[in-house]
């Protein structure tokens, strides 16, 4: 063996620790980034099935789709493990200072230095990469085995909603992504190891020699604070001393416990913004079932107007909508809620001083016309219908208006009354141009207003007509026999419209379905807690990267200083005081980890919540919780590698370690 | 003939507030298998002439000429290359690889040249240094005499143009001292091993062939003993 490589070896035996846990930090990139390149092969394969031939003509876009987040994840691997791998050499580098001087004065030229820390990086790999590399292998085909069992549910849930589809992923082999995070492995350390040993090597044989093993110590380093020493007495003013004379070493721990804080507040963050839109829009009705017939439309611009017009090519009018919920009810006494809308064919042309001053700030503020107001025209079940207007007190066969208007202002949800209650008509214009007023009889506030009708993506003006051709009609219940309900009411959608089950939606010109309210909810929430887990195992597989790091700096920290532990002892410091010192390093460590990412981390938090706040009515709340739980996982981390570190020193004997210090 | 010539060596350390000439102008030259001792008061110098001589670092003016070598005028790399084969340098502290084994402590120049293989050599001068029990044990499990004699005998592993000693007996007892300045003697009479050992001990000096008296960077006295 050549001499460079045999100094690399016996110089990772020697420290066998921190080799250790390296090849620990080495082994796990590797194996992060293996899983994220078999997700994506697995991924692509996915897709390949699910679209089929068509995937030639856009799977350029597709495959960008998947490069995108793993190259974000791959970045994120690699910027972790070179800020932990380049530590680990950077310290092992700094340790043999002496030891490179005497190679020097031997006549060992730059290049055998660079070569035997470089020999180190390649030792670990060879070791590192492989076993990292099936452990990513496993782990990818764990993850697609949990996937898949969320797929499942998703299909199943998919088929009653849209059509066929078949989503399921397939753990595939693929040796381009194994050589791929092998290669970026591999020069992933030679590029952390590669700083440190240029620097080593650059270091004069003389200042090697001369320097002997002291780190020179510049006054302002070890100045410290004497507020420090009023709070934590000598032992903090000690420990304090030392962080900041090492603060390169403890800076990789430092960030390393940032980005960890970071990471887990914004995940938590993302996970909360998530629930908090499931809540927003999950409507809030005693429904359960929806029955549902829509209309494909087409849409043109009219030669004489110039405007956008909407054609539906099978409308529903009401007597079909009243028709099918008569039918409905035969099950078992259920009552139906029939509801049949459009939202595309009028708009409205209303007087300014007929719209109130707050409709007109909520238009603005949605950049919407006020001179120009969507109309949506709804229809009810009969029975629903007189209800309504009886509620109203107003003869059947009118029209009702809904006074109430529901927008999201950044963050707040507001409800507001858009029409003066004097209002008596609006005139309702078409696309091609015709016009027709339209008398209302009767005005129903927010209050009065059935739950049915308080859906996502109304229009300003909202009218109930007692008949009228619309696009789509629903049909909501609580059967109490859901799935019979589900087959029933499936059956009788059959009947009355009567399709082709081998054309599309765009052939046959509509569709319709039967399906559970919350089914949607589930849909999300499959989606969510699959997305979560895999974020939050990327996370923690991250972590424990960084972990490695942190243990290795801290713990190699107080090793290093055994000899000064030594005279500290030797002069009479206690057990006591000595633990009590290295308590308020890890204390002063934390404090620094949390300077950094709590900051940060609460600034991504926002900035998750920024999009999500101009959508939905969800304003941005302080993640306590999350801040609370990292300050305690921060500190219990710096805590107990510190306390294990000197757990080891504590068997050692005080004049062996002074000696055999002195004595090199 | 003449293995080592240095002329007009110069080094000053610092700028222009803090200068200190370290070494000034000094010029002294010496032939195959003298033996020389080097010697002042501590901060004279020496240790600054050892490192300029041994090529570790470069003086303010003036050169240093080894078997008609101008070795400053080399590349670092030449020059390290050069000093594996021609410089054995023994320091008073930190000179041993603390990983790796007696023999191969003393081979570490030949390895650097990838030249292991050299077994007859290794084992006379194993003998020369009574280390044999000794050869696969790591410097910790050694005295500090020990390691001092591996020292010597990885200076004299690729057989140098000259040895270079600082203070190497500073750090032990009188006893130890002595085997050591007798290991340096007995390769300088056997061996014909030019010698170059710096001190401040004078009874160690006395047994040189000539002694070279630094002060403040100069030199004061350059005498001839006769043995
Ligand atoms: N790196 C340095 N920077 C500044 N001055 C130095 C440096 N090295 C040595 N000196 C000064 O040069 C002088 C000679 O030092 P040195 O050669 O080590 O003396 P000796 O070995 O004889 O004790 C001393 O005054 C010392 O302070
Ligand atoms: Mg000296």
């Amino acid at each position: 063996m050549k001499i460079t490589a045999k100094l690399a070896y016996s110089q990772l035996k020697i420290n066998r620790s921190r080799t250790l846990w390296t090849l620990i930090a080495i082994a796990l990139s590797a194996a992060l980034t293996t899983a994220v390149y078999s997700f994506v092969a697995s991924g692509n394969a996915m897709i390949v099935n699910f679209l089929g031939e068509n995937y030639g003509l856009y799977g350029k876009s597709y495959l960008v789709l998947l490069m995108i987040p793993a190259s974000i994840f791959g970045i994120i691997i690699f910027a972790m493990s070179v800020t932990v791998v380049s530590n680990v050499f950077r310290i092992s580098a700094q340790e043999r200072v002496t030891q490179f001087g005497i190679m020097k004065c031997t006549g060992a030229t730059k290049k055998q230095i660079t070569d035997t820390v470089m020999y180190e990086s390649v030792l670990l790999c060879a070791i590192g990469i492989p076993v990292g590399i099936g452990l990513g292998l496993l782990l990818a085909f764990g993850g697609i085995r949990v996937a898949n069992h969320s797929l499942d549910d998703l299909n199943d849930l998919a088929h009653i909603m849209i059509n066929e589809i078949n989503l399921s992923l397939e753990f595939v082999f693929s040796w381009q992504a194994l050589l791929l995070s092998a290669s970026i492995c591999f020069l992933t350390v030679l590029f952390s190891a590669w700083f440190p040993a240029h620097k080593a090597a650059k270091v004069p044989a003389i200042d090697c020699i001369r320097g002997a093993n002291e780190i020179k110590i510049d006054r302002k380093q070890v100045h410290t604070s004497p507020l420090v020493d009023k709070i934590f007495g000598f032992e903090g003013t000690l420990a304090a001393k030392n962080i900041k004379r090492n603060h390169r070493n403890f800076r990789a721990t430092v960030i390393s416990l940032s980005v960890g804080v970071i990471l887990f507040i914004g995940l938590g963050e993302l996970g909360n913004q998530a629930s908090a839109i499931e809540d927003v829009i999950s409507p809030d009705v005693d429904q359960t079932v929806i029955s549902e017939y829509i209309s494909a439309y087409t849409r043109d611009i009219n030669k004489v107007t110039g405007r956008k017009e909407t054609t539906f090519l099978h409308p529903i009018d009401s007597e079909c909508g009243n028709s099918v919920k008569q039918k409905l009810e035969e099950f078992e006494n259920t009552s139906i809620f029939g509801i049949g809308n459009d939202l595309d064919t009028y708009y409205a042309v209303l007087p300014q001083t007929l719209i109130s001053a707050q409709m007109r700030d909520a238009l603005e503020d949605e950049e919407q016309r006020t001179d120009e107001l969507e109309v949506e025209i709804i229809t009810l079940d009969q029975e629903n219908y007189a209800k309504l207007c009886q509620k109203a007190n107003i003869p059947l066969g009118s029209t009702i208006l809904l006074n109430h208007y529901r927008y999201n202002d950044f963050g707040e949800e507001v409800n507001l009354e858009p029409f003066s209650s004097t209002i008596k008509e609006v005139n309702l214009v078409k696309a091609d141009g015709s016009t027709l007023e339209m008398p209302i009889q009767g005005i129903l506030t927010q209050e009065e207003i059935p739950k049915e009708l308080f859906y996502a993506n109304t229009n300003p003006v909202r009218l109930i007509l007692p008949r009228a051709m619309v696009r789509g009609y629903s049909w909501y219940c609580a059967p109490t026999n859901i799935g019979r309900f589900i087959e029933y009411s499936n059956r009788i959608l059959e009947d009355s419209f009567p399709s082709d089950a081998d054309s599309s939606y765009m052939e046959e010109g509509f569709n319709t379905r039967v399906y559970k309210i919350n089914d949607y909810m589930k849909v999300m929430n499959i989606a969510i807690a699959l997305v979560s887990v895999f974020m939050y195992s990327f996370v923690v597989l991250l972590m424990l990267i960084g972990l490695t790091n942190v243990i290795s700096t801290l713990s190699t920290n107080v090793l290093m200083r055994s000899r000064e532990f030594a005279v500290l002892k030797s002069v009479g410091m206690t057990p006591e005081s000595l633990r009590r010192m290295l308590n308020y390093e890890s204390i002063l460590c934390t404090v620094k980890a949390l300077l950094y990412g709590l900051p940060i981390g609460i600034a991504v938090t926002c900035f998750i919540n920024l999009p999500i706040r101009s959508m939905f009515p969800i304003p941005y709340k302080l993640p306590w919780l999350a801040i609370l739980l990292c300050v305690m996982v921060v500190f219990f981390i710096t805590w107990s590698t510190t306390r294990y570190a000197a757990h080891k020193l504590d068997n050692q004997n005080i004049i062996e370690t002074i000696r055999s210090e002195s004595g090199r | 003939m003449a293995v080592l010539e240095v002329k007009g060596l110069t080094k000053i350390y610092g700028n222009k507030d803090t200068k200190v000439t370290a070494l000034d102008n000094v010029s002294f030259s010496v032939n195959k298998g003298e033996f020389v001792a080097i010697i002042g008061a501590s901060g004279s110098g020496k240790s600054t002439l050892m490192n300029l001589i041994g090529g570790i670092d470069r003086p303010s003016s003036g050169s240093v000429i080894i078997d008609e070598k101008e070795i400053f005028k080399l590349s670092e790399s030449q020059l390290a290359i050069f000093r594996r084969r021609n410089i054995g340098m023994i320091y008073q502290f930190y000179n041993l690889i603390p990983t790796l084994t007696t023999e191969e402590n003393i081979m570490l120049p030949r390895l650097l040249d990838n030249r292991g293989d050299d077994k007859d050599k290794l084992s006379s001068i194993m003998g020369m240094i009574g280390l044999s029990e000794r050869a696969k044990h790591l410097p910790s499990e050694l005295s500090g005499g020990q390691q001092q004699r591996v020292s010597v005998g990885r200076a004299m592993i690729n057989d140098p143009a000259f040895i270079l000693a600082d203070e190497p007996t500073g750090n032990l007892d009188s006893r130890t001292s002595r085997e050591i300045i007798d290991l340096l003697k007995f390769a300088n009479r056997s061996c014909h091993q030019t010698l170059l050992l710096i001190t401040h001990d004078e009874k160690i000096a006395l047994q040189a062939d000539r002694i070279i008296t630094l002060g403040d960077g100069k030199i004061l006295a350059d005498e001839v003993m006769k043995s």
